[in-house]
């Protein structure tokens, strides 16, 4: 079979280079060893599209801030759940309130002139901006945002299916070769050729690169993050950090999309399939961020984490192979890419376009519909059916979980991320019902369901 | 006269709907599940009540309670409606998140929270072969004889200690915590103080009352924190009792007391809550709690006045 372009990686970079081929007329297959799409690096991060990155003179940085701006267009168009809101820098002491006004002129220097507004706040300010929130001051900077990341990538594969990109999941990319005017992706389902291939491989990416004689060396950095049940803060929160480096920037407080609060991510090195959290990084959590708020009695429901590929350099890797400008390596998109993606999308386009794909605008590309969840249409008062309740902390519906297996749903993960399954206060009290209801309509046996595909099995007879 | 909607077919939500209907009021119960009776449905000599209730009570199955944006409501298959300030909670226990708890480690399946494995009970399924329970309550121990009689293999991990009265033979018991879980798809190993376990399977069975819809008044395990099923039941028929009162006595007290701080004078009835027990003085008269909470009948006056007595 041939391609036009083959993607390696169906992660959040992975679709929106997707989603910007299927813009235009050309064959495109992405192929991700995971069951469903955004099961990598995708499913560990908090949500958040950022805007200060230093250092901030790194790739990093300014794809963030491109990236950025194209959210709101992307959110509206996909209809994923964007909420805009600020960070605030706080001064927990009186050193950090001295040196606020110095980091109020740097910030303001570097994003002011991007449209940011950056904003000293005084005490009585951050008592009033956020009453929770104990500080001597803050730095506010704008233009932030907390996304679904969950509904991003799901809306982002429906988009891409429906505009005729295949996907072949479950399929490991075993080997690859340049071959003239060809690339030939050798996986373990067979092999494809194509004209192009980007790789967005995520934690897998250096391995990729190396098919083609490319090294790039990768740390895996763990990032683990604690969610509470209810808001602790209207914007996202962090304590001031007067040397910020990659290695120990640390999260924030962040109120997500849900209704829930992040504390986190944390940042440790660790291996590629360790998403474990430890009571050392909980640890570490609430002595960074327990102290800034009043009010914490609140229920912790969940601990997860998040393993990122970082690169040598610490910035982004986005360039052609060495052996043959028709590979594009994304290596080491880590921490923002989230933010950063839909901007290293675009860059990949212009790449493809330099090294010779004809790029034909699309006539009829199809826009997708939104998710409408049973509790969207009792919100604004319409009729609902199939309304039997399975999980009655997020109200999510018998109808809700068939949508989601509609919009490819296959495993209860792919269903939970879609619909918010289990994600309460309780924490999957319903999974018995919800197993039952979700084989049930996938067509199969309660014993064939998985989690999240291998072996992840869930029930016996 | 008032017409109650209890959201909650356990055995709370059944006593405190049989009391109302036994003195007038119109009255229908919703329950989320397709059974009656909730993690009580597993306590022997509980089936009697919860059958007999069951004949004589309103009960709509697979109606559910939900808050959306701060609005409750009730929706069923094809509709939906808002309650208003007769619906009263009886949603019971939660079961506590493993980071509330202190376990940490990975994610995998086979993580449950006790409800979960109650319902996959009664659809026939199991939620694993070797189960690690995690509870120091009866509850715990009847599931862990459940699944046992299941042919599944269980050891029960109590953090404190619990006197089981014979209540379950052949399951293992461990004292101690859980506090890591390894596995990369499934549970495969749960660390219990010092000791790795092999299991397939976790299942917490550590509870806390628990109130979703905060505005409304609740009964039961979902504010009483009591593994006495006659406690749970008493706590229904003294709500009632609260709700048709005309005169009070005022309740001042430095412990928690069911229904709150006022109680009918007809009944004068009350549930004063102190976990792992201990002593009160109730205008001066001493009373002794065991268990976690116990039903104290109030002497006849005005106002009463409940103090912790401090070991």
């Amino acid at each position: 079979m041939s391609y036009d372009v083959v993607v390696i990686g169906s992660g959040v970079v992975g679709l929106f280079v997707a989603y910007e081929l299927a813009q235009y007329e050309v064959k495109v297959l992405v192929v991700d060893r995971n069951p469903e799409p955004g099961f990598g690096v995708s499913k560990g991060h908090a949500g958040v599209i950022h805007v200060v990155q230093p250092p901030f003179n790194s790739l990093r940085s300014k794809l963030a801030i491109e990236g950025n701006r194209y959210y709101d267009n992307v959110a509206k168009r996909l209809h994923v759940r964007l909420h805009r809101l600020g960070a605030l820098l706080v001064a927990e002491n009186l050193g950090h309130l001295i040196a606020l006004p110095a980091v109020w002129f740097i910030l303001n220097r570097v994003y002011g002139r991007h449209g940011f507004r950056v904003r000293l706040v005084g005490w009585r300010g951050l008592r009033k901006m956020e009453p929770n929130v104990r500080g001597l001051g803050a730095v506010y900077v704008d233009g932030y945002g907390v996304i679904n990341s969950f509904e991003l990538v799901s809306q982002l594969y429906y988009f891409c299916k429906l505009n005729g990109v295949e996907f072949l999941f479950n399929t490991e990319v075993r080997g690859a070769r340049v071959s003239n005017d060809e690339v030939i992706v050798i996986t373990d389902k067979g092999e494809y050729k194509t004209h192009f291939l980007v790789n967005a491989a995520g934690l897998y990416s250096a391995d990729v690169a190396r098919f083609f004689g490319d090294n790039y060396r990768l740390d895996f950095g763990k990032g683990a993050m604690l969610v509470f049940w209810g808001k602790h803060t209207n914007n996202i929160v962090a304590p001031l950090q007067l040397m910020p480096s990659p290695k120990t920037k640390g999260g924030a407080i962040i109120p997500t999309v849900f209704g829930t609060t992040i504390w986190g991510p944390s940042l440790s090195i660790s291996d590629r399939c360790d998403r474990s959290v430890s009571e050392d990084d909980i640890r570490i959590l609430t002595r960074k961020f327990g102290g800034l708020l009043r009010f914490r009695d609140y229920i912790p429901i969940r601990a997860y984490a998040g393993v990122r590929p970082i690169p040598e350099g610490d910035d982004f890797i986005i360039t052609y192979s060495k052996q043959s400008k028709r590979v594009i390596h994304l290596v080491g998109i880590e921490s923002p890419g989230l933010t950063a993606a839909p901007a290293i999308a675009r860059r990949v386009i212009s790449m493809l376009r330099d090294a010779g794909l004809g790029l034909r605008v699309k006539g009829n590309v199809r826009e997708v519909e939104p998710m409408i969840l049973t509790k969207d249409l009792i919100r604004s008062g319409k009729d609902i059916s199939d309304g039997e309740v399975v999980c009655p902390c997020m109200g999510v519906t018998k109808a809700d979980i068939r949508e989601a297996i509609r919009r490819g749903a296959k495993t209860l993960d792919g269903v939970i991320f879609r619909t918010g399954l289990g994600m309460g206060v309780c924490q999957g009290m319903c999974l018995g019902r919800a197993i039952k209801v979700v084989s049930e309509e996938l067509g199969i046996k309660p014993t064939e369901l998985r989690k999240s595909g291998g072996d992840s099995w869930l029930v016996i007879q | 006269m008032a017409s109650y909607t209890i959201i909650g077919a356990g055995i709370a939500g059944l006593s405190l709907a049989l009391e109302l209907a036994r003195l007038g009021f119109s009255v229908r119960v919703i329950e989320h599940r397709d059974y009656a009776g909730g993690i009580n449905s597993i306590y022997p000599g509980m089936g009697e009540f919860i059958g007999s209730a069951v004949r004589s009570v309103d009960i709509e199955y697979g109606n559910s309670a939900v808050s959306i944006n701060d609005t409750y409501y009730e929706v069923w298959k094809n509709g939906y409606r808002e309650l208003d300030n007769n619906a009263i909670v009886a949603t019971g226990f939660r079961t506590m998140a493993p980071p509330e708890l202190g376990i940490y480690g990975d994610r995998p399946a086979g993580i449950y929270p006790f409800h979960a494995v109650l319902d996959l009970l009664r659809y026939g399924l199991l939620p694993g072969r070797n189960i690690v329970i995690y509870g120091d309550n009866i509850y715990a121990a009847l599931l862990g004889k459940s699944l046992l009689e299941k042919g599944c293999s269980v050891t029960l991990v109590l953090p404190n200690k619990l006197d089981l009265g014979g209540a379950i033979k052949d399951v293992r018991v461990l004292r101690g915590r859980v506090k890591y879980v390894k596995g990369l798809g499934r549970v495969e190993r749960v660390l219990v103080n010092e000791e790795w376990v092999n299991a397939d399977t976790l299942v917490i069975s550590m509870f806390k009352p628990y109130n979703p819809f905060p505005r409304l008044r609740a009964v039961g395990q979902a504010v009483i924190e009591t593994y006495d099923p006659g406690i749970v039941i008493e706590s229904g028929r003294i709500l009632a009792g609260e709700l048709v009162g005309h005169e009070y006595v005022l309740i001042d007290s430095d412990v928690p007391v069911f229904p709150g701080n006022r109680v009918s004078r007809d009944s004068r009835r009350v549930i004063v809550m102190l976990k792992g027990g201990g002593r009160v003085l109730i205008n001066d008269k001493e009373y002794v709690i065991t268990g976690d909470a116990e039903v104290i009948e109030l002497p006849d006056t005005d106002k009463v006045v409940i103090r912790r007595v401090m070991q």
